[in-house]
């Protein structure tokens, strides 16, 4: 953290800005550009014949907007809901979806340097496509690109076609 | 009742007419001698007693007919009008408003006993008592005749060449039901003795039906009077009819008279009146349609639309270029016609804004504060099922802003604010959206109290209030049970209740806003769709959970016992009405979770379901009911979910999905 704020005053252009999460025993971070907000957990519609990573839609003050279970795309057995379960409100292209994560933990301000870019042998086999891994607390941070992952699992449609 | 035809229409009008005279009641108040806006009132409540009359409605019509008299008394200048009287006749208004209320929910009028409003009524007029019954027969000598020079010289011409000029009054029966056209049956009668040169109220005016019972003529003719007087006797509805003939000295008094008032008032009263046609006439712009008639069209055009794709589908057609060209065109109209049937679906808001203004009075004289209401951009128009919907939230942040936000005129001057409290209310379209705001220059929010509450109730922590914007610190107020303890009226300066006001505009695919600072007031701002895609729907559980049928592709609902199911080629079928129809299970299909037990109870509800030609039953859990409901979308990751169209947000704000009966069967 320390590095992090000196690295703001030192070169403000070359930072980025993460929402960081925890699922399971893991640090996940997203780009704070693509979220709009952060809701507690509600009650939640399931949508028949819908893809297994949905897990229903809920009433956000007016708009329908569906959730996608960050369990089902990191590989964990689902778990019930508990008080520190929190909703991230994501906004890309045209699509508006909710990441269900089990805690929320900070809004980490990093400069780009700080990124590692891959780790060899992540990338493919997993379901998400990692765009990079902050190595700098206790626990590294896996930083998770959401539209590609989406894409990558066939949840949402491939950009730019 | 016998005439439940005529109910609906009965408390449409009623409706209009209490609202008419709260407006009117507010205006007198402002000027007790405007003799238009007392008249204006004399009008709408003759004819609710009119009509409550012919409904057999006794206290509505009593009632009505005690205020009727009272403004008749202030109209012919018995009566003055008094803040206590404009006080008896509001607290009429609001009687009349809750009988009206107890027929539409009970059929009938419920209310408690009305003698002391009645005899207080009674009382008002007491010192006019004596001269009530002989006003009608000395009319004539109070109500002065004015005519302008030109049609007195008439009168003189006529007069010096042997015609006798008759001044006639005709009071029409109150049980007449087209007074115009009995006018002009009358008029027609005194034409064929001579010459109508003078009417009061103008020919015009009496076409218009802008007339009580009873108007007044002079006819130049060579007739006996009693000839005359007694030919209208003969057509049907007539009251009395009065005639006297004019003399020299008469028209000596009407040449003084108008030099009189020649200078002064006339103008005035000019002017006063025909800003008060122009809104007439806007309200006179609008039509009553059936509602239902509406939704009928909106099918049709729906329908129309999925006709224009079926032709799209049969492209492969050889004369491919005169199809195209005839889709092009069926394109255009359907769009067309879909613009115009929501065109006539719209509504301007001033139908939910005209009941502010006597709210707003109530709330600022029973809290002892001061209170401005501005009204801007009601004639901005909004769907009908939404004008019918938003009154009831407005009222909520009106009284809210009212009770909380604007401080005492005290306070306020210790703050150095005008003592007077600003509400205000704007509409304006932007972009395909309805706005409305609710401004008020008080006290504001405190945001920092409704953080530490929200802390207090769990619904935040204080780690994460620190990144919270000031917007999402203030939706907090939405949640239910925020504010129901007294502390929290401290705190937020928000009243109960915001929840249900929040639900409300979300059932009607609206959103609302705060913005607040302290000390400077608060602002609201309800941003509100156009025109909504509502349609009619069954809601009904299924399993666990609940669905939406649209109603258009429901052909019947049926209870069928399970021995009626067979199995043809390995699927279950029934037997309707001699037809084979496949029968699908929706809770399997949809793979809902199932209460124990649910289907033990011998008969299985089913949804006889069309799809153009085809049908099929459809077993459902237990019925809701049908709504009226708005659809919204699931969003783009969701678009590939084929069995249902969309999902509405219930009352309680949870979501119910909308089946798309096409991809079941």
């Amino acid at each position: 953290m320390e590095r992090a704020m000196q690295n703001i005053s030192g070169d403000s252009y070359d930072t980025q800005q993460f929402v960081v999460f925890q699922v399971g025993n893991e640090l996940y971070g997203i780009n704070i550009l693509i979220a709009e907000s952060i809701e507690r957990i509600q009650p939640i519609t399931r949508v028949p014949k819908s893809p297994s990573e949905i897990i229903g839609v809920i009433n956000l003050r007016g708009d329908i907007v569906p959730l996608i279970s960050m369990r089902k795309i990191l590989e964990y057995d689902e778990e019930d809901y508990t008080d520190s379960t929190r909703i991230i409100i994501t906004e890309f292209d045209d699509y508006r979806l909710g990441l269900i994560v089990d805690r929320l933990l900070e809004v980490l301000t990093i400069s780009t340097n700080d990124i590692q870019l891959s780790i060899d042998d992540m990338s493919d086999k997993d379901k998400i496509y990692i765009s990079g891994i902050i190595n700098m607390g206790d626990q590294p941070i896996t930083l998770i690109d959401i539209p590609k992952t989406l894409e990558k699992i066939n949840i949402i449609d491939k950009q730019g076609v | 009742m016998s005439n439940n035809q005529y109910l609906e229409l009965f408390l449409e009008e009623s409706q209009e007419h209490i609202q008419n005279i709260n407006r009117n009641l507010l205006l007198l108040e402002q000027h007790p001698g405007d003799s238009e806006v007392i008249n204006e009132v004399f009008r709408s409540a003759h004819t609710l007693k009119g009509i409550a009359g012919s409904m057999e409605y006794k206290t509505m019509t009593q009632l009505a007919h005690g205020m009727e008299n009272i403004l008749d008394g202030a109209r012919s200048g018995n009566l003055k009008i008094t803040p206590d009287i404009i006080d008896i006749l509001f607290e009429c208004v609001d009687n009349l408003e809750s009988l009206l209320k107890d027929i539409m929910d009970y059929g009938e009028e419920r209310h408690n006993d009305l003698s002391t409003l009645l005899s207080e009524l009674e009382a008002c007029m007491g010192s006019t008592a004596g001269g009530h019954e002989e006003r009608v027969s000395i009319k004539t000598d109070r109500q002065p005749l004015v005519m302008d020079q030109y049609q007195e010289h008439v009168v003189r011409e006529a007069m010096r060449t042997g015609f006798k000029a008759y001044y006639i009054q005709v009071k029409l029966r109150e049980t007449c039901l087209m007074k115009s056209a009995r006018a002009y049956i009358i008029f027609k009668t005194l034409e064929e003795h001579g010459e109508i040169v003078y009417s009061q109220p103008s020919v015009q005016d009496i076409e218009d039906e802008k007339f009580d019972l009873s108007f007044s003529v002079i006819v130049i003719s060579k007739t006996e009077k009693e000839r005359i007087i007694n030919d209208i006797y003969s057509i049907s509805e007539i009251d009395t009819v009065d005639g006297v003939e004019l003399t020299d000295k008469d028209l000596q008094e009407i040449q003084a008279r108008r030099d009189e008032s020649k200078p002064t008032d006339k103008g005035a009263a000019k002017a006063q009146t025909s800003s008060r046609n122009d809104i007439t006439r806007t309200a006179a712009k609008s039509i009553r349609v059936d509602i239902d008639k509406l939704d009928n069209l909106m099918n049709l055009v729906s329908e129309l639309i999925i006709i224009k794709n079926r032709i799209q589908d049969i492209r492969y057609n050889e004369n491919s270029e005169g199809l195209e060209e005839s889709i092009e065109y069926l394109g255009r109209i359907t769009s067309n016609l879909h613009d115009a049937v929501m065109k006539v679906r719209m509504i301007p808001l001033q139908m939910v804004f005209d009941r502010f203004p006597r709210i707003v009075r109530d709330l600022s004289r029973n809290s002892g504060k001061e209170i401005m209401l501005n009204i801007v951009g009601a004639e901005t128009e909004i769907d009908r099922t939404i004008i019918d919907e938003i009154g009831d939230p407005l009222i909520h942040l009106i009284r809210n802003a009212i009770d909380h936000g604007i401080e005492s005129p005290q306070q306020r001057r210790l703050l150095g604010k005008p003592p007077i409290g600003n509400v205000d209310l704007k509409a304006y379209h932007e972009g395909d959206s309805v706005v409305i705001e609710v401004i008020d220059d008080g006290r504001g929010i405190d945001s920092e109290k409704v953080l530490n509450r929200a802390i207090e109730l769990n619904l935040t922590t204080s780690e994460e209030a620190e990144s919270l914007g000031a917007q999402e610190v203030f939706q907090f107020i939405f949640q239910p049970g925020f504010s129901t303890a007294e502390k929290i009226t401290d705190i937020s300066g928000r009243g109960v209740g915001m929840d249900v006001v929040k639900t409300k505009i979300e059932s009607l695919g609206g959103t609302v806003d705060i913005e607040s600072q302290k000390d400077k007031g608060t602002k609201f701002t309800i941003r509100l769709p156009l025109s909504l895609s509502i349609i009619q729907a069954l809601l009904t559980n299924i399993g666990e959970e609940t669905y939406a049928i649209p109603i258009g592709s429901i052909k019947e609902i049926l209870d069928i016992s399970p021995d009626d199911i067979k199995i043809l080629h390995n699927k279950e079928i029934i037997d309707y009405r001699g037809l084979l129809i496949p029968f699908i299970r929706l809770d399997e299909l949809l793979e809902c979770p199932v209460e124990q037990g649910q289907y033990n109870s011998g008969y299985i509800t089913t949804v006889i379901a069309s799809k153009g030609e085809r049908l099929a039953a459809l077993s459902v859990g237990n019925l809701i009911g049908q709504y009226e409901i708005v659809i919204k979308s699931l969003g783009k990751a969701l678009s590939n979910v084929k069995i249902v169209s969309g999902a509405t947000i219930l009352g309680d704000g949870h979501i119910a999905l909308i089946l798309d009966i096409n991809r079941i069967f």
